[in-house]
């Protein structure tokens, strides 16, 4: 277990500030129920090597649901945007005239839309049931790892930051959705359904959600496009979100501070076993 | 000397045949024939029918108004109706093909010989019935029977007679609404003439007025629709030359209607020809931007992608005309105007049947956002001008970094996995030069 704690090598050079924030992150108490669940994440496959659950099945439905529609959108959308010149009008004809193009765009949106609502229950649900707020939520953390990360890019540091369960980019990627989300989702029934819009609100609100759907679609076909596929393609193949499991190895070079929270979860729960177990001993002893 | 010599022989010579052909005909015939030559217009300018010298002295005008000078001279179709066969010589002689030196048989090719042998049709007794019988013959006016249906049988024959010299007007037309009318089996549908004259034909725009006129002989409601528009009024009371008239929109020979599918779809190159363009527009200080901030939004932009694309469907968004008026446009401050606001619901309500009171205000009127006008939307593109580029720009700085560390890691990693290879002979050479 020490062998693998990265705090144990580096405790001489930390400073004082630093040892306190690290001691108040490590006494960290979870409740039983987190620690099983953590605990049944890290899983060993038949020829012994050891890898980690990291997306359910759920989230991965989710993830592909997200990129085929996305990707629909996107395209039909953009071709929109770039009716009348040669290029969008050809791919325009490509798929069958413009009209047809819509009706496909409204057709993706409907499966964009459940898909937020799905996500967005499924939280509200883990939230309230479970007591679940996820780890996604920006930190301080995210702030000083960007910070460490520019230091080592720049070759002024040569400390890599222990990301946990969500890197920072993976968290940038995904508030980003979410605003893509909101906006999109807002303007594009707006422009859906403007006679019932402009029953509730001002007619010139109209010609603002048309200039929002179009540019913030161009931002975030470019933020997927370069953030995004830098980061799961280009930079390393991360096919996680699709096999839904990362092995030790990539655990420990990219979330390493999440591969510790579960194996000192799994270890905190052996320990409550055992004890348990003495307990149990101790009160057949007394009967 | 040889030369002067030369052009008093050719003087002399032409004086000498003009003698010859002393004939009134020929005199007639030599006259407009040369005014026809220096005619700017070639196309104009009549050869395959036009009469030879000998055919113009035996049959000229002179001969055919022997008879069609006279205002009593009528016929008879088969129907039993009465046709005037009167000529009043005046008309003709000031129609454009008289000064082109036409005469009755270029368009009536048929009535060659006297009297019209070939349909057989007049005969002496015809006009000298009574001259026999007794010594105070009566005048009698002359009433032939006629080959045809009807009178309007006969326009419809003669009209064919066109092509033969204006062959290019004539294909163009097969194409349009009227031609497309008349096959559909309205006889009534008009052809050459019925909007040019006969006799009296003369140049169908001047002045510029003469057209909508023309027009109004059958399409008489959307003419009196027309004169009130803003159009219609610069040209019938100031004869403006920058406003449309009906051909200007609907074509000349290959005229067009609502009914052709692309119709709907080209109109909105129809009046972005003139409302973009800014010389004709600064006149009236009108916005030329009309027609680009039109296509930049929903309707224009599917339309015109129609338009571009497979012009054969008609697009069911709105073009020019569908919120402006057809006949009756008007200028949008013009409280009878089809855009004036209060009347802009009920234009919208046109297409969008529910709409509400703010649902005009959706469209901007053609305006390019200011911020002072809309401020929100220009806000919305002003920040997002600044957040594409920011945002994408440091996701590729970031991204630089990045990558320029990693592969620096990866060159410093491999440098210490170099691993020896036997390359054969060349390599062991190269080694004992360098020894």
């Amino acid at each position: 277990m020490t062998k693998n704690n990265p705090s144990t090598k580096k405790t001489k050079t930390k400073s004082g500030h630093e040892k306190h924030r690290e001691r108040l992150r490590s006494r960290r108490r979870i409740t039983h129920r987190e620690a099983v669940k953590a605990a049944a994440r890290l899983r060993t496959d038949e020829h012994g090597k050891r890898y980690v659950i990291r997306f359910s099945l759920s989230e991965r439905v989710e993830h592909i649901l997200l990129m085929i529609s996305f990707t629909v959108l996107g395209m039909t959308g953009l071709m929109q945007r770039y009716a009348g010149t040669a290029v969008g009008d050809f791919l325009l004809s490509m798929i069958g005239g413009i009209e047809i193009t819509r009706q496909l765009h409204h057709i993706f949106a409907l499966m964009f839309f459940l898909e937020a609502i799905y996500h967005f229950g499924a939280f509200i649900y883990g939230l309230f049931v479970y007591k679940r707020w996820g780890k996604i939520w920006p930190t301080f953390d995210d702030f000083r790892h960007f910070w460490e990360m520019m230091l080592l890019n720049l070759g002024i540091s040569k400390k890599h930051p222990n990301f946990g369960r969500f890197t920072f980019e993976e968290k940038i990627e995904y508030w980003a959705l979410i605003w893509g989300v909101l906006v999109m989702g807002i303007t594009g029934v707006m422009q859906w359904f403007p006679v019932f819009t402009t029953q509730w609100l001002p007619g010139s609100t109209i010609p603002v959600a048309r200039a929002l759907h179009s540019l913030e679609a161009v931002l975030a076909v470019l933020a997927i496009l370069i953030w995004h596929l830098y980061h799961t393609l280009i930079k390393t193949i991360n096919k996680s979100i699709f096999t839904g499991v990362m092995t030790e190895e990539e655990m420990l070079k990219e979330h390493p501070t999440e591969l510790k929270y579960l194996k000192q979860a799994a270890a905190a729960l052996d320990r409550q076993k055992q004890q348990n177990q003495i307990e149990e001993e101790k009160n057949m002893d007394v009967e | 000397m040889r030369k002067s010599t030369a052009r008093l022989l050719a003087l002399l010579s032409l004086i000498g045949a003009v003698l010859l052909l002393r004939s009134p005909a020929a005199l007639a015939q030599a006259t407009p024939t040369s005014t026809a030559v220096s005619s700017p217009n070639p196309a104009l300018t009549p050869t395959p029918t036009q009469l030879s010298a000998t055919e113009s002295e035996e049959h000229g005008d002179t001969n055919c108004l022997m008879c069609h000078f006279d205002p009593d001279f009528t016929g008879h179709p088969e129907d039993g109706s009465t046709v005037s066969l009167y000529i009043e010589p005046g008309v003709f002689y000031r129609s454009v093909h008289a000064e082109a030196g036409l005469e009755c048989l270029a368009c009536h090719v048929d009535q060659k010989g006297y009297p019209h042998q070939a349909s057989g049709q007049v005969t002496c007794q015809d006009c000298h019935e009574d001259l026999d019988t007794t010594q105070d013959a009566q005048y009698r006016p002359i009433s032939v029977e006629l080959n045809y249906a009807d009178k309007r049988s006969i326009t419809l024959a003669l009209n064919e007679n066109c092509r033969a010299c204006h062959e290019e007007n004539f294909e163009e037309s097969v194409d349009s609404a009227h031609v497309r009318v008349q096959v559909g089996g309205n006889r009534n549908a008009p052809v050459c003439v019925d909007c040019h004259g006969s006799h009296d034909i003369t140049s169908p725009n001047e002045p510029r007025i003469k057209i909508s006129q023309t027009c109004a002989t059958c399409h008489l409601a959307v003419y009196s629709t027309y004169q009130a528009s803003i159009h219609g009024t610069a040209l019938e009371t100031d004869s403006n030359p920058d406003v449309p008239a009906c051909v200007d929109c609907h074509g000349v020979h290959n005229v067009r209607g609502p009914r052709d599918v692309d119709f709907h779809n080209d109109m909105i190159a129809v009046c972005g020809g003139c409302h973009a363009d800014e010389d004709r527009m600064e006149k009236y200080e009108i916005s030329t931007n009309v027609f680009d901030t039109y296509l930049d939004d929903f309707h224009g932009r599917t339309v015109n992608f129609f338009r571009n694309t497979d012009n054969n469907i008609p697009s069911n968004k709105a073009t020019c005309f569908d919120c402006h008026g057809i006949h009756n446009i008007r200028p949008a401050d013009d409280p009878s105007s089809t855009v004036y606001p209060h009347n802009l619901q009920a234009t919208c309500q046109q297409c969008h049947a529910d709409a509400g009171i703010a649902f005009p205000q959706a469209w901007l009127s053609h305006y390019v956002p200011t911020w002072e006008d809309t401020p929100a939307l220009f806000a919305v593109n002003t920040i997002y001008s600044y957040m594409i580029p920011g945002v994408i720009g440091s996701f590729l700085v970031y991204i630089g970094l990045d990558a320029r560390r990693r592969l620096s890691n990866h060159r410093r990693s491999s440098k210490q996995q170099y691993l020896e290879l036997e390359l054969g002979e060349e390599r062991t050479e190269s080694t004992d030069d360098k020894e």
